[in-house]
């Protein structure tokens, strides 16, 4: 993401145009907050969903996810459950309390989920629980159905 | 303790004691006398058995027929170190008399491996006298058989390293899984970027070959142009190298903990192996990654010239497992979710005929009063369902007894614990 504000080399292919030309190329039609402390993750999955005209917001941690979140207003929040400082659980609650960011469908990732957690998991209001390594067309088709009403 | 019940003695009670003193030493003697004390041996439960001062056996009850599987009569005048007592040089026991002469107090129990008439291992728990007989010495003993008692401490050892697996196993998935994620992830916009460059790649192709062939080349560049636009060059091509780096990156991190894992659970490795400390600490860092990261950061100060110590790699392994894990714990109860993180100092070097390996905290510390009882078995100060109590119990057996180390603790409260291991770097 970095390489987008860098200054272009002097040799320059013509071809493709500018760093600038990229970042005013890309439209993003969703925005998606993804929370996560391992920031590969979030970088990974941008390249991705940038065919899809989705931009991610990445965040390490469950206080920056939520500062995030309020300033922000993404259509959707993915969130790991083990980090620093807050943690994935402590940041739904946090969602959920807030009248400003209650509404934002969330859905967990994470590398380990029991049954029981689960359970907690959608009490909470989680929209959807997955589990890394998640099927990439079970994930896509979460997006798509808690995207596709918003707009 | 018991004396405290005991009716409290009065004269008339002295008195009927010294009568009943007088007739044992007079007049009851006789009667003493007919006590078959060959019967009091054989309804005991331990096996009886009795050695002259040359260790040769004179004395055998029954029960000691049952237990090692040799008779009476085919034993008596046979050697100790011939038969039960046999010395042992993988365990450093030494055998026969020796062994039994060694018993520090008489009437205080040693724990010592005996032989059957089948060969096999009796792990037994011995208790010496010995008394002059004729200008001589004769060595009695009552031996006690503790291999059900072993059988347990196996079983619960056993189901320790079982629970911290366990507990281990959610933090491994996390570590797998994470980069098992976006390496997928990665690899799936590798190949949408393999296609556009595909794209790209037959779009120079046909403008080459409409160079080649002399004719109007416009159409076939505005094709290339058209297709570099629509790859979007500026930003594939700086986030094919990212995916890739970060690809290996996430790669190496799963074979690293696999690998560590591996390592560290050393299946069958019942003897003692030559091992490298430094490399065994690093594997069980890497395998608890996990249980620590959150609240600590790990420095570890291994001296260069640590030769390899004989040790059972996967019983040490777990040595050190338990205390990095308690030492997290006792950081995150002062850090608690406030993103600060406290240190674990691991350090290890030689000490004389000692590996030496310190595994110091600045968590909470233990307080003074109970700091003497954490080696305890089923001591424990978590909560119930947290930890069994035998984390640092399995520790110490580990250490001491199945390695002939010593395991040490200081601790102040608020400022941090300290372990400390010595290992003898000869077996």
């Amino acid at each position: 993401m970095n390489t987008l504000s860098e200054t272009p080399p002097l040799d320059t292919p013509v071809f493709g145009g500018r760093p600038e030309d990229a970042k005013r190329r890309f439209r993003p039609r969703h925005r998606v907050l993804w929370v996560d402390d391992d920031p590969n993750v979030a970088a990974a999955y941008a390249r991705r969903l940038r065919r899809k005209r989705i931009e991610i917001l990445p965040a390490s941690d469950g206080m920056q996810g939520y500062w995030q979140a309020v300033t922000s207003r993404p259509d959707l929040i993915v969130t790991d459950l083990r980090m620093p400082r807050w943690q994935g659980g402590d940041l739904i609650e946090c969602l959920r309390a807030n009248a400003q960011t209650a509404s934002i469908p969330l859905v967990v990732l994470s590398g380990y989920v029991t049954r029981k957690l689960q359970r907690e998991l959608y009490d909470a209001g989680a929209a959807s629980v997955l589990e890394k390594p998640v099927d990439p067309a079970r994930l896509n088709q979460t997006l798509k159905r808690l995207l596709l009403p918003r707009r | 303790m018991t004396t405290l019940t005991e009716p409290p003695v009065t004269p008339t009670s002295l008195v009927d004691l010294n009568a009943e003193l007088n007739r044992l030493e007079t007049g009851a003697h006789a009667a003493t006398a007919d006590v078959d004390w060959r019967e009091v041996i054989d309804t005991c439960n331990d096996a009886y058995l009795a050695a002259d001062a040359t260790g040769r056996i004179v004395e055998w009850s029954d029960q000691a027929e049952e237990l090692f599987g040799w008779r009476r009569d085919e034993i008596l005048g046979q050697s100790l170190d011939q038969t039960v007592l046999p010395g042992d040089g993988s365990h450093g026991q030494r055998g026969g008399l020796a062994l039994l002469a060694a018993a520090p107090v008489a009437g205080e129990r040693i724990e010592l491996t005996a032989r059957r008439k089948d060969g096999s291992t009796l792990p037994a728990e011995v208790s010496v006298s010995s008394m002059p007989c004729d200008s001589s010495i004769i060595f009695s003993a009552f031996v006690h058989d503790i291999s059900g008692r072993r059988e347990l401490q196996t079983q619960l050892a056993h189901a320790q390293k079982l629970e911290s697996i366990g507990q281990l196993s959610a933090g491994i998935a996390h570590e797998i899984n994470t980069p098992t994620q976006y390496v997928g992830d990665n690899t799936r916009f590798l190949q949408d970027a393999m296609a556009d460059l595909r794209t790209m790649l037959d779009a120079y192709a046909a403008l080459a070959t409409s160079v080649r062939s002399g004719g109007d080349t416009r159409a076939a560049l505005a094709a290339v142009e058209q297709a570099a636009e629509d790859a979007d060059l500026e930003y594939l091509i700086p986030e094919t190298e990212s995916a890739i780096a970060q690809s290996l990156e996430g790669v190496d991190r799963v074979a690293r903990i696999v690998r560590a894992m591996k390592e560290f659970s050393h299946p069958g490795a019942a003897t003692k192996t030559p091992t490298d400390l430094a490399a065994a600490i690093k594997n069980t860092i890497t395998v608890a990654t996990n249980e620590w990261k959150y609240h600590a950061t790990i420095e570890t100060d291994f001296a260069s010239a640590l030769p390899l110590v004989p040790c059972l790699p996967g019983d040490l392994n777990q040595v050190f497992l338990n205390l990095i894990v308690n030492g997290a714990h006792a950081i995150a109860g002062v850090v608690g979710d406030s993103g600060d993180k406290g240190v674990i100092r691991i350090a290890a070097r030689v000490d004389g005929a000692h590996a030496v390996v310190t595994i110091a905290d600045n968590g909470s510390g233990i307080p003074a009063e109970i700091v003497g009882r954490v080696f305890d078995p089923f001591f424990t100060t978590k909560d119930v369902g947290v930890g069994t109590g035998q984390g640092l119990a399995i520790a110490r057996s580990v250490v001491v007894d199945k390695h002939g180390g010593t395991i040490g603790v200081e601790s102040t409260e608020g400022v941090g614990t300290t372990f400390t291991i010595r290992l003898p770097l000869a077996d």
